[in-house]
């Protein structure tokens, strides 16, 4: 994983190398505004082919992972909850606050506890309504209405 | 000294309005809550109330968010003494004798110890920030670029040496830091750096929406990675007074731990996880009794945890008076500060007396709540944790979504 990481920072680097020659990088007496970023793109080149080098050395060394008390990820729900984090961004402006935001917390509850759908339905709501009412009423915050206006 | 005591009372007028008071409870009593359950840090927290601090006025702010900060540090002890599971980074020594403690059946003293010795290093950090603060003020006024850079290349030197973990990551997230920093209109040539032909980035990366996502949405996926449940503690807490051996045992270590995490706390990329592991390593290397550490003895979670507090409060000293963060929650500080238009620095306490002095005392109110919040309403707090993370997380991304809806559609309230 630490290997995989490497290979990104250092790939950003370049990123940021190659963006900075596109300004004026210019010298140590005369920075341009692509100076910092080309150092900075440096040092993560540097840093992420250590990161990579270092890790690749310790492979024949015993692992963490193989540790018979290490405890078990689950990867689904973060990675759901990115996903119901975008959708919401997506359709909120078309679908107003409300319904966006009720699907999204009754979607979030349904992931970590699907068999008390009940439950999750009538939390949501009521998160949403109570949500409602303080921005919009109470603060005067101007929520996305969508196409029914609400 | 007449001014010192015009300022004292400046910070009484200040901090004893209701408005104050009430910011006040409300932060100390959110950074207990957060505090005890286990899924969201003093980081999190004040990332995701930044956008509502915009309609407060800023020394209500930034007495509510160090509120939250170093009443994290009381809450945070609960769960490692009770559940074995640090509520807080902060308290993750706390677990090697407050669990055993609690196993013996004296989970009351540890709780009781724990809360005293934070208030009583809650106390003296107070004090120490009240004396060290306005020289220190005085010193960075005669601060240039040469000093404030030097400064810059020390913090990120501590950040690599303190970092728990990898030195090599540190200083790629160091890296990653002055490159984001980099992002917008460039002051000295008006070119656009990195900003993709995105109109909101030329004014760069917007503090608030970066601080909620690293803290608030990040702390959040990382909880939902791990699987399992706690188990909770069923018996109902009691005797959590302290007897007079357990006081005679820990009183050196509450002090000791309280200058020791004050001094730490001012460190750049210092701060309290580090103070607390430290604290217990001399503890237990000047214990007479060093073969008791780790099977539930009282000086192993006073002195981290007087620490803890102490650190909290000392990690004030260069966000006030140079205006540098010397750790993350800290760097939201400055950032809240920046929200309102305050510039931190040297200049900051002579500018806005009434908000340094103001947040010293009310600090001291804070660290009386916190007791009284800590000790007589322990078993309340205990309940919450039964409260399943999958319960609660969906409320803080639903917090999360909240925040982002006011910040974008310019919250009347807000502007």
């Amino acid at each position: 994983m630490d290997q995989l990481g490497g290979a990104v920072w250092t790939l950003l680097g370049i990123g940021l190398c190659l963006g900075s020659l596109k300004l004026k990088i210019g010298g140590f007496h005369d920075p341009g505004a692509g100076f910092i970023p080309f150092l900075v793109g440096l040092i993560l080149i540097s840093l992420g082919i250590v990161l990579v080098i270092s890790n690749s050395t310790m492979r024949g060394e015993p692992q963490d992972q193989k540790a018979p008390n290490i405890r078990k990820k689950n990867y689904f729900r973060p990675f759901m909850t990115v996903i119901l984090f975008m959708i919401y961004i997506l359709t909120s402006e078309v679908l107003g606050f409300l319904p966006a935001t009720f699907f999204f917390l009754f979607s979030l509850f349904e992931i970590t506890a699907p068999r008390k759908w009940l439950m999750s339905l009538l939390i949501s709501f009521v998160a949403t309504i109570s949500g409602y009412l303080i921005f919009s009423f109470w603060l005067g915050c101007p929520l996305p209405k969508g196409l029914w206006g609400f | 000294m007449t001014g010192f005591l015009e300022n004292i009372s400046l910070g009484y007028q200040v901090a004893f309005t209701i408005q104050n008071l009430f910011y006040c409870f409300i932060g100390v009593f959110v950074g207990t809550l957060i505090g005890v359950l286990p899924g969201i840090g003093p980081g999190g927290t004040i990332s995701l109330l930044l956008p509502i601090t915009y309609g407060i006025s800023p020394t209500s702010a930034i007495i509510m968010l160090a509120g939250i900060y170093y009443g994290a540090q009381y809450g945070g002890s609960t769960t490692s003494i009770l559940v074995n599971i640090p509520g807080e980074s902060t308290s993750v020594v706390t677990c090697i004798d407050g669990y055993q403690m609690a196993r013996q059946g004296r989970a009351g003293p540890a709780l009781g110890i724990a809360a005293f010795g934070s208030f009583i290093a809650g106390t003296i950090g107070t004090i120490l920030l009240m004396f060290i603060a306005q020289p220190m003020s005085s010193f960075g006024l005669k601060f240039g670029p040469p000093e404030y850079f030097s400064l810059m290349i020390l913090a990120i030197t501590f950040l690599a040496y303190f970092a728990s973990g990898s030195m090599v990551k540190a200083l790629i997230m160091g890296a990653m830091g002055i490159g984001l920093s980099q992002i917008g209109i460039d002051m000295v040539s008006g070119k656009s750096r990195f900003t993709f032909g995105i109109t909101s980035l030329e004014d760069g990366v917007g503090l608030v929406p970066l601080v909620m996502g690293f803290f608030g949405i990040g702390e959040i996926l990382t909880n939902l990675e791990e699987i399992g449940n706690i188990n909770i503690f069923k018996s109902k807490i009691k005797g959590l007074l302290p007897n007079l051996k357990d006081w005679k045992d820990s009183i050196g270590s509450i002090i000791r731990g309280s200058f020791l995490g004050f001094f730490l706390g001012t460190l750049p990329g210092g701060g309290a996880i580090i103070s607390t592991f430290i604290s217990y390593t001399l503890e237990k290397k000047i214990s007479r009794h060093p073969e008791k550490f780790g099977t539930g003895a009282i000086e192993g979670v006073a002195g981290p945890e007087s620490a803890n507090n102490a650190a909290s409060t000392g990690a004030f000293i260069p966000l006030f008076t140079l205006g540098l963060p010397s750790n993350a929650i800290t760097a939201l500080l400055l950032g809240a500060l920046m929200i309102h238009g305050m510039q931190p620095g040297p200049f900051l306490i002579k500018k806005h007396p009434d908000l340094f002095w103001g947040t010293i005392i009310s600090m001291y109110i804070g660290n009386v709540l916190l007791l009284i919040l800590n000790l007589p309403l322990i078993n309340i707090w205990i309940k919450l944790l039964r409260v399943p993370y999958r319960i609660l997380f969906p409320f803080f991304c639903f917090f999360v979504l909240l925040d982002l809806t006011a910040l974008t559609t310019a919250c009347s309230m807000f502007s």
